[in-house]
């Protein structure tokens, strides 16, 4: 996969997990899945990666990590 | 009250919102104070009611036992189930079992869905059989359906159902033992490894295998950061969750096991060594046991594909559990059970090698023997693939036999026997105690010999033993 677009979609991931997709829910669905789904979900979901895609190619070219809000360490068990 | 107490059920601690006690022969499912408005949703629904009423759940009464709240201060509910004849897991089911389990998971969640209900996992072993049906037992599984969320149990459901029944299907190799194994199915970034250029041609294969794997890849070791930014609005739509469930549907349901050519035992009932007669003379013989020994439940060793469990229950036996360690075999009887409805449930299981305890604590999984309650068994051409092919000393095939149900038939096959003959045509015979009289003798030793009947020019022997 691409370095930009795998940084996207791992930004993606990071908003997932800070999201409460599945606040009721006792099992891991994985972030594979999860991502899958998004974009199984249509519009609004690839524009999510799209507007990602975009901060983190902007990012990249102002040199700046892309660290200025909320951020998680959180890893795939 | 009662003057034991409930036990609770090894491998029913994953679920917070409640747990599984065994009191005699019932089955109490607790449902937690905490979890108790997600239940009262799910029945107010009517979901409950169709889904037993489908015999897709098993059916279950809400009772209030005069014993659980003194034991059970944080449980609003506790419901009662009847106990299954057999409970088994994933592992010991062959190809078209698995297949049923996982088409019944999907029929659940598409139904539940109309309901505005939804599955909060997917775990293979909250499925059970009754024969060749499956059923589902878990009813805390259930909870309402918020629009937009995500398919939780999709990761789990590819793992337990979908993979396992792809490895059969796409390469033909039994995925039981890698599953036993495991105990949690095969890993979609397992599996994309054993692809070809060809399978990633498939869309359902790149939607629910290579994709995922990939993303999941590319998520690993990362620190992330972001704003929150508009994802509110993203999630999966109902209606594509419906399709996606669909779609896997249609898939799976055609699947068939790529090694369709011989295993070992499904042409045995037509190449085996025996003459009609002699098969004949074993079926009166199972008949005659099975109306003196009326066994609620049998236990059919190495059942092939089910002729004498079919014998038996015609005879009167009231649910036969089939066991043998050929896959191929047991897909027939498993069509054989599902296209007559009989009560004949069908399991893998290697005699040398039955299921262990295992998963947390070593007792979250019980093992084969721990879950016999056969009254009686059945075990024909059996003893000579454990004491001959695999070395077992024929006391302790016996013992091993005759502790798994206080009466049954065993075969004795002697080594003038062809198919004994075959097994010694290539090694040095170091079984000088594979005898019909050590056997008879360590039988009596154990117990009794009802009845025995000579059913070949060879010397086979039918030997109907009780232990007490």
């Amino acid at each position: 996969m691409k370095p930009f677009a795998e940084k996207a979609l791992v930004l993606v991931i990071g908003a997932i997990f800070l999201f409460p997709l599945n606040a009721f829910a006792y099992l891991d669905p994985g972030s594979g899945s999860m991502l899958l789904q998004l974009i199984l979900g249509g519009f609004a979901g690839l524009v999510i990666v799209f507007k990602l895609y975009w901060q983190s190619f902007l990012s990249f070219f102002k040199g700046k990590k892309s660290t200025d809000s909320v951020s998680t360490d959180k890893k795939e068990p | 009250m009662s003057s034991q107490l409930p036990i609770p059920v090894p491998g029913s601690f994953r679920d917070p919102s409640g747990r599984v006690y065994q009191l005699e022969n019932e089955i109490f499912r607790t449902v937690s104070l905490e979890f108790s408005s997600e239940f009262e949703f799910v029945e107010s629904t009517g979901f409950f009611d169709k889904a037993c009423r489908e015999k897709l759940l098993l059916s279950f009464d809400k009772v209030t036992p005069d014993w659980f709240a003194a034991m059970w201060p944080e449980v609003k509910y506790v419901l009662k189930a009847p106990m299954l004849p057999m409970v088994s897991f994933p592992y010991e089911w062959p190809f078209l079992a698995l297949k049923e389990a996982a088409l019944l998971h999907l029929k659940l969640q598409l139904m539940a869905l109309d309901f505005e209900v939804t599955l909060s996992d997917a775990s293979a072993y909250n499925v059970q059989f009754q024969g060749s049906q499956a059923i589902f037992i878990d009813h805390l599984s259930f909870r309402q359906y918020r629009e937009g969320e995500i398919w939780v149990g999709h990761r789990q459901f590819c793992e337990q159902f979908l993979l396992p029944l792809l490895m059969r299907a796409f390469f033909g190799i039994t995925p039981n033992a890698w599953y036993r194994g495991g105990q949690e199915g095969i890993t979609a970034t397992d599996f994309k490894r054993l692809l070809g250029w060809r399978h990633y041609l498939n869309i359902n294969v790149l939607t629910h295998i290579v994709l995922p794997a990939s993303l999941q890849r590319s998520t690993l070791d990362k620190s992330l950061s972001l704003e929150k930014g508009s994802l509110a609005q993203a999630g999966l739509p109902k209606s594509s969750f419906k399709r996606m469930l669909q779609k896997l549907y249609k898939w799976i349901e055609p699947l068939a096991p790529a090694d369709t050519g011989k295993t070992v035992w499904k042409d045995y009932a037509h190449n085996h060594s025996y003459s009609t007669e002699e098969v004949e003379i074993k079926k009166q013989f199972i008949a005659e046991f099975v109306r003196e020994a009326k066994p609620g439940i049998l236990w059919d060793l190495g059942c092939n594909t089910g002729d004498y469990s079919v014998a038996a229950m015609e005879a009167g036996a009231g649910y036969v559990v089939g066991l043998d360690f050929d896959l191929g075999a047991l897909d027939l009887a498993f069509s054989r059970s599902k296209e007559s409805h009989l009560p004949f449930q069908v399991l893998f299981m290697d005699a040398a090698n039955p299921s262990p305890n295992q998963g947390w604590k070593g007792t979250e999984r019980q093992s084969l023997a721990s879950r016999a309650k056969g009254n009686a068994l059945i075990a024909l051409a059996l003893i000579h693939h454990l004491a001959i092919s695999r070395n077992i000393p024929l006391e302790d095939a016996l013992d091993w036999l005759m502790s798994l149900a206080p009466m049954g038939v065993i075969e004795f096959v002697p080594k003038e026997d062809a198919m004994v003959k075959k097994l010694l045509s290539c090694r040095e015979d170091i079984f000088p105690f594979y005898t019909e009289e050590s056997c008879l003798t360590f039988i009596r030793s154990k117990g009794k010999v009802i009845k025995t009947v000579k059913t070949s020019q060879s010397g086979r022997l039918l030997i109907w033993y009780s232990r007490t």
